[in-house]
């Protein structure tokens, strides 16, 4: 009889299932009013905040309004969506507003002027480009910056003189940076990090220079680019082999030897742009954690392994030995900074210094600061904060993570997008600055995961204190706290830099004063000690 | 134990998990209720091979009947001269039952009867009427087998057998109801999306008759005059092109039923690449219907309603455009700069979307179109969780390369999975395993997406499609729903480096090693 019934009922269905006819939904094309579109933009939905920011129309007039409020007070995500959309509009009487408001005589917000030199480059219309090549002139380094980042996507050979005369005065490292490697990309040349040497070439070259459209034509200068890898112009790649693991590495720059480090999970091409200046008196080797499956026989927790501390120590131990240096330094951030600590103790005598962004001083810090995390996210209403703050958290035995464990518990299904405002969250509360577009630029290559790890007990106290320290911070930091940076300053009798516009990543907000801070300490206590 | 635990989403990948496309709930409709109701009285599926046997030998006796009543229809149309119809109707019958005993006969006779000239209207009235008759008779045959198959969890026969009836008579309403036509303007069958589409627009054509895309009734009258619609007015059709070509951020935008074309290239390109991928669409669910849960599946299968979002495509007009793409929007990822197109995922603005750009070369766009899409499907259409398997890098590129060996019939146009033995990557497969007689299907099976990469990606992208052949075809397809059901496994995040094996029950892995090898050294010859 249920046989019977499920087949009559089946064929029912299957004939009639096609009669259903709901509406097609286009999210994209819908327009928005502007209660829904303030509901979106001010919830604790990031998802949601970006769909409505895709539904403006830059074509008209209230909509475009609402576009320029966005990039001036949205989030770095806000933001790049708010450009993209910005980017199409056709309406003349738009894009006259949006030149004019590339100079601060008509525009005092840096932040919108920065958001429509990013607008007016996504627009690739050469007619525009003079305007764009201005705004590298801006007061605001973060506006300069964008223009020479921008100028960077639709080669154009008018960019390269207007880069190379910001480039002779910049002062702000970080814009210097950019502009040079914009330079590298649309010439496909490596003259160095001295624009004098660039401008003296340019003078040369530019008559009869032409930017190479393709790869062939770019390989052409290959034997350039391999002389100024010599030189230390060009990063220069390498591996070595240590503990069954490979380490992939890329150096640049000549002078103290030093081992670059970033967080956990953070790729080595979020270190680079922002070291430039530290390479004029350090040979950087930037460095990712190789994968955690490569290592061998890990103590585990259920299906984690703990963080192979010793392993990795071993591992650069090796690398040393490839520079031939009987000492190097060694810049780490966050959890990172306990292979440098652990380093140290284990080599001394090979350990030029600790350069340690952000450390934790133990195991039971880190505990705090997620405690923190959740409480933060809980008072402030930001939802995606606190649920992020619970996925550090693991029930070993389960391999359920808190967060996992609350949607469970309490039926809450997850929300459209949630895994992706998740992630955006994680690398968001590194910075200070959480609306600079520099965000939207690093978020594509900051990621070098090497795979889920259990931090394992760790105490700084059982580290030897005999190397010189330097321990630098952010005052906006969620994820470090002043005071444990302190203890782990105090432990090593260190040389402490507080930053107070950073978070996490003070090299990035605040270069200037972070290469300034690494070069009087370098200065100090190591160029003279180390030899090769 | 509770432990801190530093991981990226999903396990240490950078592999955001996509936001399921979410299907409507099965709630808004009583038939519909009543479908998840009927299969949720189903717990797993549990093949009944007897029934399936007997399912197969129904079928072959329905084909046989059909033969039987129009061989007498061949005879009659040789008789009366009607040439072309009788060479038709032997066709059918060649198709359907390559074996018929009396073939050559009926193609001797179609072929050496002498067509009457002009075709005599009674005689070809006579025939028609004949063939109605047979046609409606085995159409009814199909639908019944087809409910059958149905009422056994057979969904891909089911919908295999409901195709079979439309070929035979284009007009059944209810195989049109359940493949998703309803009736449109001038009683023509017509999809639910054209249907709902056709109350305000028009498919537009250009004055070649070069179809343009759904334009608003409203505005046909201006795409005559040859303007087209721009930034919220109106301007010539030359300044739209150019205005648009120059940003990356403006594009034409065609929409079908299940896809969305962006392009610099054109609105028209755009339109003819949309139903290249809704022909394609249909033949995956078919596939890889195992993939999905089977109400999810059977709701894809069958098309019951329409996506909420539809997938996205990215169709750049040079590899230039792609390139800058990359670079303004994807850091400049290396990987992108030296692929022919990407699917992507992550947390950007930039996501669910597929890139592939326009060459010269055709075939091969469409290839990476494919490619691409595949990928695009399979993370779209069901909750991705991949990033938390690991190894097994050559299922998300193996499946999206095997793709690329599918063809279409000559004769019938239809796809078929698989086709295209001489595929380049699988004959660089061939030669590598007849080169490598030590090669380790366990030790391939184990890599992960950075060795693949990083180490012979193009060996591991011929071996990864060959692999998927080897699954899908071998022994008649006797491996192919527990590798589909691997496949979910590791979209699931439940593969691990040597899931694979246990999934392929019947075999071990020396056996299926072997298996492969041999597969691999007779497929072509």
């Amino acid at each position: 009889m249920i046989e019977q019934r499920r087949g009559f009922v089946r064929s029912l269905v299957l004939a009639a299932a096609a009669a259903c006819l709901p509406a097609v939904l286009l999210a994209d094309d819908k327009p928005i009013t502007a209660s829904e579109f303030k509901k979106a933009f001010e919830g604790p939905d990031s998802h949601q905040g970006g769909l409505a920011i895709k539904r403006l129309n830059p074509d008209q007039g209230t909509d475009y309004d609402l576009l320029k409020m966005v990039i001036d007070k949205g989030s770095w995500y806000y933001r790049g969506i708010a450009v993209s959309v910005l980017a199409k509009t056709g309406n003349p009487q738009n894009v006259k507003d949006m030149v004019d408001r590339l100079t601060d005589r008509t525009e005092a917000k840096p932040l919108v002027r920065q958001g429509m030199a990013m607008a007016i480059a996504k627009m690739n219309d050469r007619k525009l480009y003079p305007e764009l090549m201005k705004v590298l002139n801006d007061k605001d380094n973060r506006v300069r910056r964008q223009a020479a980042f921008s100028l960077r996507i639709h080669k154009d050979k008018g960019s390269i003189e207007a880069l190379i005369k910001r480039w002779k005065e910049e002062k702000d490292p970080r814009v210097a940076n950019y502009i040079r490697e914009t330079l590298e990309d649309i010439t496909k040349h490596f003259k160095g990090p001295n624009p004098q040497d660039w401008d003296t070439w340019w003078l040369k070259v530019k008559d009869g220079f032409k930017i190479a459209e393709t790869d062939e034509e770019a390989e052409a200068y290959a034997e350039e680019a391999k002389q100024a890898e010599e030189e230390g112009n060009k990063l220069a790649d390498g591996t070595t082999h240590a503990k069954d693991v490979d380490l992939a590495f890329r150096s640049r720059g000549l002078g103290t030897p030093v081992i670059v480090l970033p967080h956990y999970g953070h790729s080595k091409d979020v270190m680079i742009p922002f070291f430039i200046e530290i390479e004029k008196f350090a040979r950087c080797s930037y460095m990712d954690i190789p994968k955690i499956k490569d290592f061998k026989n890990l103590a585990k927790e259920g299906k984690t392994p703990y963080f192979p501390i010793d392993q990795l120590v071993d591992a650069f131990e090796a690398f040393r030995k490839t520079t031939k240096y009987d000492r190097i330094a060694i810049v780490a951030c966050g959890l990172d900074s306990w292979i440098a600590m652990r380093y140290a103790s284990k080599y001394p005598r090979n350990t030029a210094a600790l350069i340690l962004v952000c450390p934790y001083s133990s195991l039971a810090e880190v505990h705090k600061t997620t405690a923190n995390l959740v409480k933060a996210g809980e008072e402030t209403g930001d939802r995606e904060l606190q649920h992020y703050a619970l996925t550090r958290t693991v029930d070993t035995k389960t391999d359920e993570d808190d967060h996992d464990k609350l949607h469970r518990v309490q039926s809450i299904p997850k929300w459209e997008g949630e895994d992706e405002a998740l992630t955006r969250k994680h690398y968001t509360i590194f910075f200070g600055d959480q609306k600079d577009s520099l965000l939207e630029q690093l978020f594509e290559i900051y990621e070098n995961h090497p795979g889920s790890i259990l931090y394992p007990e760790f105490k700084v106290e059982n580290e030897a204190a005999n190397v010189p320290v330097l321990v630098a911070y952010g005052l906006k930091s969620l994820l470090s706290s002043p005071s444990d940076c302190e203890a782990v300053a105090k432990h090593y009798g260190a040389i402490v830099v507080p930053f107070k516009e950073s978070a996490d990543l003070p090299f990035v907000e605040e270069p200037e004063k972070f290469s300034q801070s690494m070069r009087t300490f370098l200065a100090k206590y190591v160029d003279k000690k180390v030899k090769k | 134990m509770r432990a801190e635990r530093a991981a990226g989403r999903n396990g240490g990948a950078r592999v955001a998990p996509i936001g399921r496309i979410m299907l409507p709930r099965a709630a808004s409709s009583a038939l519909a209720v009543a479908l998840v109701a009927t299969l949720a009285l189903a717990d797993e599926p549990k093949r009944d091979l007897k029934r399936e046997e007997q399912l197969r030998k129904d079928s072959v006796k329905v084909q046989s009947e059909h033969s039987r009543d129009l061989e007498p229809i061949v005879r009659f149309a040789a008789e009366k001269g009607l040439k072309a119809r009788a060479a038709d109707l032997v066709a059918t019958i060649e198709k359907i039952t390559p074996e018929w005993k009396t073939l050559d006969e009926l193609k001797k006779l179609a072929e050496s009867c002498q067509a009457a000239s002009p075709e005599p209207a009674d005689a070809a009235k006579e025939l028609d009427k004949k063939l109605r008759y047979a046609q409606e008779n085995y159409a009814n045959h199909l639908m019944k087998l087809a409910r059958d198959c149905g009422q056994n969890q057979l969904f891909t026969r089911a919908y295999d057998l409901i195709g079979d009836v439309l070929d035979a008579w284009p007009d059944h309403g209810e195989a049109r109801k359940i493949r998703g036509y309803v009736r449109g303007p001038g009683n023509r069958w017509v999809s639910k999306n054209e249907a709902k589409l056709l109350n305000d627009n028009v498919l537009y054509k250009d004055k070649k008759g070069v179809v343009l895309g759904w334009v608003p009734k409203k505005d046909v009258a201006r795409w005559d005059k040859g303007e087209r619609p721009f930034a919220g007015g109106w301007l010539p059709e030359a300044d739209e092109i150019e205005k648009i070509r120059t940003n990356e951020y403006r594009f034409w935008s065609v929409e079908s039923e299940h896809f969305e074309i962006r392009t610099h290239v054109s609105r028209a390109e755009a339109w003819k690449f949309s139903q290249l991928l809704e022909d394609y669409y249909s033949q995956f669910f078919r596939t890889f219907l195992s993939f999905f849960d089977l109400e999810s599946g059977v709701k894809l299968l069958f098309d019951t309603q329409p996506l909420k979002k539809k997938h996205l495509v990215y169709y750049y007009a040079s590899r230039n455009d792609y390139l800058n793409h990359v670079k303004a929007e994807h850091g400049n990822d290396k990987l992108l700069l030296d692929s022919a197109g990407f699917y992507t995922q992550g947390a950007g603005q930039c996501t669910r979307m597929s890139h592939f750009y326009q060459t010269d070369n055709q075939d091969e766009v469409l290839s990476t179109t494919y490619h691409e899409v595949t990928h695009q499907l399979f993370a779209e259409t069901k909750e991705d969780k991949s990033g938390a398997s690991s190894g097994n890098n050559w299922v998300p590129e193996g499946i999206a390369s095997y793709i690329e060996t599918w063809g279409k019939d000559p004769k019938t146009k239809k796809w078929v999975p698989g086709m295209n033995v001489k595929h380049e990557r699988l004959l660089a497969a061939k030669q590598h395993l007849a080169s490598n007689p030590g090669w380790s299907l366990a030790r391939f099976v184990a890599i992960d997406h950075k060795e693949f990469h990083e180490s012979a990606r193009g060996l591991n992208y011929s071996l990864s499609e060959a692999l998927c052949h080897f699954f899908m075809h071998h022994d008649n397809e006797r491996y192919k729903e527990d590798f589909v059901r691997f496949i979910a496994a590791y979209y699931g995040g439940k593969a691990k480096e040597n899931s694979l094996f246990s999934h392929i029950q019947e075999s071990g892995e020396a056996a299926l090693e072997t298996q492969f090898k041999d597969y691999m050294a007779k497929l072509g010859e």
